[in-house]
């Protein structure tokens, strides 16, 4: 087994494991959960945890279902579930921050159904310029960090909060780094460490990742010595097939990994996306200058928006088009989950946007358990088609 | 020299068999539940019509549902892009396939050279599928070929509103107690299905010319309630279930 695969596995069973064992995996930490791409981890870790995102399992209790409409996606039904069922009461609390109504309705609910961990939330104003929008941010920023003061009962000092910044600006950069290799990561490695990433303590994560991209350097570097062009080499990503098609996956959160196994299988590979979690979760450095919760107020403001969220200058799909074009991709998957209304809306401009653009694309859609053979139907035809 | 195509399906087994020219041999048979075996017997049915064995076939391409199970296949390709070849190798002026098979319902549009340029597939639901008409006709206690005669003589037709097969079927239990014809009720559950279809298909530019292909296409039914929700005419030919099959030959005779 080579180091890069060491550390891929470390990544994959981090991901398949349940939360009730977080804390033996992770002696020196203090998990805490949060639901949402606008939680300030930051802000959590400054004082004292470990944001960990409650990404949906597999399997559920099915008690969600007496407190939730048969229409809730999954990401929400499970994070109740899980909750209902016990797994989340080593957390020492869950984050909440407006993405969409399931998500608001959930926060709502929580402290009325769910014992423990108690809930925490953080408003997010919805149109990103307008000229409140950072004076009640920031307030609401101030506001938490009172509460957790209170919480643990010390101060959050702007320098820990410095400190936080600086070790996720690492994470982020760390990531970016994995971006720019993703054409040469072998089958859903981007996928198992984008997932680490919020699954671990970052202080845990970084290293390892560090580790990673060293390794996938030399390997490249190695294909370069024997002539083999490292972006494509079929012999370095295993595969019989000479012309990869080069995908774009665009959805909520971050994907089901059956969706990156298939598009593998099927000889594509994912350069980059536009996912919650996503490329645009990592693409910016919270600034490290000035008072850190203002930065942190800028940085929130500044990412390309959710599609509940506006922002006249940064529209998604003048975005994704400038990414379909800078990693020449050769189509867009649209990864939907079931019953998420917004990303369901957002699916429609941004296919209008590529439609103009000549760029192909497809819509699969997420369920609690993908219906694998509908998928690789879906996804091989799809890959026939734009020319594999 | 020849090349067989094997499109193994969510309920049936295709083969076609083809020569440098023209199809020389085709065979359906049920699926069943040994993919495998499926695979085997009717491409051997296939090769029997002929007097030829597996050592003639130069190349072997699979399709379908089942395509990775059918034994020693070259490569495998999917059903849309076979049944998109297939459709243009039987009338190079299609433009619009809908295939709607045991399990699953596609549009495919098709350009110029029989090459597909888009397509929508039913989500994982058997309302619009040949599954959603068997389980129909069993419960009316018809066969396949009388269901699909009944429903062109019905003189009116019941609403079937769910778009769920068994929703669809208490659906259609309810008309059964309320004493409707059952024309009526066959020809109301074969718009059920086109009005699906249809709607999905919708979904890409539906241009002449529109041909059906798969199982469902030998029911006359679906076709004509396509025809008047489509308002267009739609081509039905004798190789519609093997359109499939008759692609991934064409596949193997690439090379």
């Amino acid at each position: 087994m080579t180091r890069s695969d060491e550390i891929l596995s470390t990544f994959q069973d981090i991901g398949e494991m349940s939360l009730r064992n977080w804390r033996e995996r992770f002696p020196d930490y203090r998990p805490l959960g949060f639901l949402s791409g606008y939680v300030p981890e930051e802000l959590f870790h400054a004082a004292g945890f470990s944001p960990v995102f409650l990404l949906h399992g597999r399997e559920g209790c099915g008690h969600a279902q007496a407190h939730l409409p048969g229409f809730t996606c999954w990401v929400v039904r499970s994070a109740l579930d899980r909750a209902l069922s016990g797994e989340l009461s080593a957390l020492a609390g869950v984050a909440f921050a407006h993405t969409c109504d399931a998500v608001q309705a959930l926060a709502d609910l929580w402290p009325r159904v769910v014992p423990n961990p108690p809930a925490l939330y953080v408003a997010m104003p919805h149109h990103l310029a307008a000229p409140a929008a950072r004076p009640y941010l920031l307030a609401e920023l101030q506001r938490l960090r009172e509460r957790l003061e209170q919480i643990t009962d010390r101060a959050l000092s702007d320098e820990a909060l410095r400190e936080s910044i600086a070790l996720h600006n690492r994470t982020r950069a760390l990531v970016r780094q994995l971006y720019e290799v993703a054409d040469r990561l072998p089958a859903p490695a981007l996928h198992t460490a984008l997932q680490a990433a919020f699954l671990m303590p970052k202080e845990v994560y970084n290293p390892l990742m560090a580790d990673l991209l060293d390794t996938l350097e030399a390997h490249a570097e190695l294909a370069l010595a024997k002539g083999e062009d490292p972006k494509g080499s079929p012999k370095f990503l295993g595969s019989q097939h000479h012309h990869r098609p080069r995908l774009f996956v665009v959805g909520p959160e971050l994907a089901d990994p059956t969706l990156y196994q298939v598009i593998a299988d099927a000889g594509g590979r994912v350069v980059g996306d536009l996912l919650d979690l996503g490329q645009r979760y990592f693409a910016r450095a919270v600034g490290e200058t000035g008072g850190p919760l203002e930065a942190l107020a800028e940085h929130t403001l500044a990412m390309l928006p959710t599609p509940t969220k506006y922002h006249p200058q940064r529209r998604r799909e003048a975005h994704l088009l400038d990414m379909v074009s800078a990693g020449e991709a050769d189509g867009v998957i649209f990864a939907r989950q079931k019953f998420c209304d917004p990303h369901g809306f957002d699916v429609v401009t941004l296919k209008t946007a590529l439609d103009k653009a000549n760029v192909p694309h497809l819509l699969v859609e997420l369920e609690q358990t993908p219906h694998i053979g509908q998928m690789r139907t879906r996804v091989e035809a799809f890959l026939e088609m734009i020319g594999a | 020299m020849h090349y067989a195509g094997v499109d193994v399906g969510a309920i049936t087994a295709k083969a076609a068999l083809l020569d440098d020219n023209e199809l020389v041999a085709s065979a359906v048979i049920a699926a069943g539940y040994n993919r495998v075996e499926a695979a085997r017997e009717v491409l051997a049915q296939a090769l029997q019509q002929v007097g030829l064995a597996r050592e003639d076939i130069a190349r072997l391409v699979a399709t379908g549902y089942g395509r990775v199970q059918v034994p020693n296949a070259d490569r495998t390709v999917t059903e849309i892009t076979c049944h998109g070849r297939g459709s243009h190798w039987l009338c190079p002026d299609v433009r619009t396939v809908i295939d709607i098979g045991g399990q699953d319902s596609k549009g495919i549009a098709v350009n110029g050279v029989g090459k597909v340029v888009d397509f929508v597939m039913n989500d994982k639901c058997a309302a619009g599928t040949g599954r959603f008409l068997e389980v129909m006709a069993h419960a009316l206690e018809e066969d396949l070929a009388r269901f699909a005669e009944l429903s062109l003589s019905a003189q009116r037709r019941v609403a079937i509103s769910s778009t769920c097969t068994v929703f669809a079927e208490s659906e259609v239990v309810t008309h059964i107690a309320a004493g409707a014809p059952k024309a009526a009720i066959i020809a109301g559950i074969h718009e059920a299905i086109a009005a699906r279809v249809a709607s999905m298909v919708s979904h890409i530019p539906v241009r002449e010319v529109v041909m059906l292909t798969g199982g469902v296409a030998r029911n006359g039914g679906v076709a004509r309630m396509l025809e008047e929700r489509l308002e267009r005419t739609i081509l039905v030919l004798p190789e519609a279930q093997i359109t499939g099959a008759i692609g991934a030959a064409l596949f193997a005779r690439d090379g």
